[in-house]
């Protein structure tokens, strides 16, 4: 039997694995897709073969995608595989807003989904951002064209810097990312000869964040630049008995998908006892029994997995309550150059508390025009699909014919901002087990519904403000034209459909991450977020959490004593894991 | 022409999708947009997506001339992308692992997506003459293929509306999401990769229209982009 069994290597799930391993448990980490090993080998920057590469869909790429249903116009963009989503994630970790907490007093403590706060107070939440701060690491993003632009913009509209981890008023300030800084040549040359690790350290500034990550060639996986879990916890969970005394080692097992989750009848409580996956290669079904079980495998399969596995659902909350935070994406056009294809995706965001917060995007260009394609806005100039606020902005829409031509044609004079809404959790936007369509090798797939055209009202003037200020922003930075896309479901960022909360009413687990109809069950991926943390990317918030949650683990289930605060994090960089994995 | 096996290489990341129109057909006879004819001649087929590849991204070629929409540029057509677009529907969607028994088999859609949008096409505009394209709705002018898009969006989000549950929201998804695909087949580097190198046989035409990597054929590795640090700071409180 093991102690704890993970299922899912994502952003949540090797953390969880990487602290418990710290503490000497035998843990397993299983996960559904593939594991590459050799990224520089095995990866390119063709985002045509990225977008079969990075798919939510098994090892073997002969093999059609797995397949979701999803009755609207919109999109998920979840991936499998050793590292899940952070493999090509933005990898932009600001903390959440205060005010989504409890015991919250600022002056915009009315500002957000008050009904679905967090069962805990921010403060309790700091120690574990810094220790998942310093271990990934996080820090301030550098400056490109793209950059300036957008900082340029903020301080037209007469937005203050903010020079702090914490967010406490409107203000703008480079993303603290996990992308290492860059060093030596990187960043400074476009020699790909003098690219080489040790020459060059951290991000190169080539634009593929969306590729995956393996810059600066030769250098070891954990010393790539963008700190996806596949280049940062996975590396030490795998080597814990080398950098940490009284370590051990995970066992990682790739093309396992988790099938069910077995409980047994303890006293009258359901307890979970076991965990079943099907082994992609050959259709094996293996089972194997731990004393307790971590759901780690995203917003959407969590509750999947569960419903699945029939386990008891006595509020009906399992899967409802799917925050996404109603993305939208505005592009201007520039007179002068953007510097739109260089450098990491995204650097740069201005925040609104009790809003959401805007970011610059810069993609490749058929991302580009695939983000011009995505709309619920109809054809600009025609049609507006029931959407006629531009909020400002010169067209709604996709742009289609000579003007899209137009567009298109200096991809570095061009200028994105996402908007990134601080979305209500709403029972009827959720997943459930699919009616309508046949059952994979998995089971019943999932349903995803998110009603955007009805969300709350507080989601629905929230985005407008937001978009209003891209708007305003772009003008300010010097755009010559604006166009508003106003994206259907963009579901870039799944949360909360598995929800802590304070009330039993409404909620899946407890304050701890704990299951409340299932002992020895936790959960540690996105869908445990209470809400939508007030607009941030989630990643980061989710890896706090999880780090709580393994103490919470370790403290409930083992008898352990917590670590953090009391002991100093091992950064993922530090020399003794980098000689660790060099050794493996 | 891609295979279904690069096909799926190519387009699996879009998970949502294969589920979404495996039930397009019924969903189709629902609202009468259904038609053999136009579902099963692969010259029609492909027309189709030719003549929606011209309307996103026009250029010099015939089906940008036939809509009095273009310009002397290479546009969609140039980069295939309307090819590219029906053989990813063909692939799309993996054929139930029980009725099938291979599960590698896929139920080809694309037919039932051009029967919609030619069937519409005909209403917006019967006797369209443009060009002699055996599709209909590559026959049709410009601005006729943005009603076509609109009676397809709005009819289908309409119903959506009234009823969440019904079963053309599906098509709500279809047509939302194709335009998408298509700027990405039209820009991507996907017409001329070549897989046994895993490099480019040529420029694709898309990066030369946005000026994307200079004159370069290959990706690049880094720039020399870095302007250091916003108020030359390196770090922040917290």
């Amino acid at each position: 039997m093991r102690d704890v069994i993970v299922i899912g290597a994502g952003g949540g799930g090797p953390i969880v694995a990487k602290e418990l391993a710290a503490r000497g448990l035998d843990v397993l980490l299983l996960e559904g897709g593939p594991r590459h090993t050799e990224p520089e080998q095995e990866w390119d920057h063709f985002e045509s073969q990225a977008l079969g590469r990075f798919r939510w869909g098994p090892a073997d790429r002969s093999k059609p995608a797995w397949m979701r249903e999803m009755p609207h116009n919109g999109l998920s963009f979840q991936i499998s595989g050793v590292g899940g989503t952070t493999q090509i994630y933005a990898a932009n970790c600001p903390r959440a807003m205060p005010g989504v907490f409890v015991g919250y007093s600022g002056a915009d403590a009315g500002a957000y989904d008050v009904s679905h706060l967090f069962p805990f107070p921010y403060r309790e939440l700091v120690p574990y951002y810094q220790w998942v701060e310093h271990t990934l690491p996080v820090q301030t993003a550098p400056m490109g064209t793209k950059e300036a632009l957008f900082y340029r913009g903020a301080e037209r509209l007469g937005l203050p810097v903010n020079t702090s981890k914490d967010v406490s008023r409107d203000s703008f300030r480079p993303h603290e990312n996990a992308i290492l800084q860059p060093g030596g040549t990187a960043g400074r040359t476009a020699d790909a000869s003098r690219l080489l690790w040790p020459s060059a350290q951290g991000c190169t500034f080539c634009g593929y964040c969306m590729q995956g990550c393996y810059q600066p060639r030769q250098a070891p996986r954990n010393l790539k630049a963008k700190r996806s879990t596949d280049n940062s916890y996975v590396p030490m969970a795998l080597t814990a008995s080398r950098w940490q005394p009284g370590g051990r080692d995970i066992t990682l097992v790739s093309d396992a998908f988790v099938t069910a989750i077995g409980v047994s009848d303890e006293g009258g409580a359901t307890t979970a006892r076991h965990v079943t996956w099907r082994v992609g290669a050959t259709g094996e079904r293996v089972t194997e029994e731990a004393r307790v079980i971590v759901m780690a495998a995203g917003a959407t399969e969590s509750p999947r997995l569960w419903l699945n596995s029939e386990l008891p659902n006595p509020n009906g909350w399992v899967g409802r309550g799917y925050t996404d935070h109603y993305m939208d994406a505005l592009i201007g056009e520039f007179d002068e150059a953007t510097g739109s294809s260089k450098g990491p995706i995204s650097a740069a965001r201005a925040d609104f508390p009790g809003r959401g917060f805007l970011m610059n995007i810069s993609v490749t260009p058929g991302l580009q025009a695939f983000m011009n394609g995505f709309s619920d806005g109809g054809l600009a100039g025609f049609y507006s699909n029931g959407h006629p606020d531009d909020a400002g902005a010169d067209t709604i829409g996709r742009l289609v014919g000579n003007r899209f031509a137009r567009f298109m044609s200096n991809i570095d004079r061009l200028l994105g901002v996402f908007v990134l809404t601080d979305d209500d959790v709403e029972a009827n936007n959720r997943v459930t087990l699919s009616r309508t369509y046949a059952a994979d090798e998995h089971g019943a797939i999932p349903r995803i519904f998110l009603d955007h055209r009805h969300r709350s009202g507080r989601t629905v003037a929230n985005r407008e403000f937001l978009a209003r200020k891209a708007v305003e922003l772009l003008r300010a930075a010097g755009a010559r034209t604006v166009h508003r896309l106003n994206w259907p479901p963009a579901i870039v960022h799944p949360h909360s459909t598995m929800r802590m909360g304070l009330d039993p009413a409404d909620s899946v687990c407890d304050e701890n991450a704990a299951a409340r109809a299932v002992r020895h069950l936790y959960i540690a991926d996105n869908s445990v977020l209470a809400n939508a943390i007030g607009g941030p990317n989630p990643t980061l918030t989710t890896q706090a959490l999880a780090t709580r949650t393994a103490e919470k683990i370790f403290a409930l289930e083992f008898g352990g004593d917590p670590w953090v605060g009391r002991e100093s994090p091992v950064s993922s960089i530090d020399h003794v894991v980098t000689e660790a994995v060099s050794r493996r | 022409m891609l295979s279904r096996r690069d096909f799926l290489t190519y387009f699996g990341g879009m998970a949502v999708a294969s589920a979404a129109v495996a039930a397009l057909p019924e969903a189709l006879r629902s609202r009468g947009w259904w038609s053999a004819a136009y579902a099963q001649d692969a010259d029609v087929v492909l027309d189709t997506y030719n003549g929606l590849a011209a309307l996103l991204w026009p250029g010099k070629d015939a089906y940008s001339v036939a809509q009095g929409e273009w310009n002397d540029g290479p546009g969609a057509i140039a980069a295939n992308a309307g090819r590219h677009l029906m053989v990813a529907l063909d692939g799309l969607v993996p054929a139930p692992p029980v009725s099938s028994g291979h599960e590698h088999d896929t139920v080809p859609l694309s037919g039932s997506v051009a029967s919609a949008i030619n069937t519409v096409a005909l209403s917006v505009n019967p006797v369209a003459t443009g060009g002699s394209f055996p599709s209909p709705f590559a026959r049709l002018a410009f601005a006729d293929k943005a009603t076509v898009w609109r009676t397809l969006e709005e009819d289908t989000r309409q119903v959506a509306d009234r009823d969440p549950t019904h079963s053309l929201g599906v098509l709500q998804f279809v047509f939302g999401v194709l335009p998408a695909f298509v700027g990405f087949y039209a820009f991507s580097e996907i017409d001329v990769f070549e897989p046994s190198s895993r490099r480019l046989k040529v420029r694709p035409v898309g990066w030369d229209h946005c000026g994307y990597l200079g004159d370069r054929t290959q990706p690049v590795e880094g720039w020399d982009e870095f302007q250091g640090y916003y108020q030359d700071r390196r770090e922040v409180d917290g």
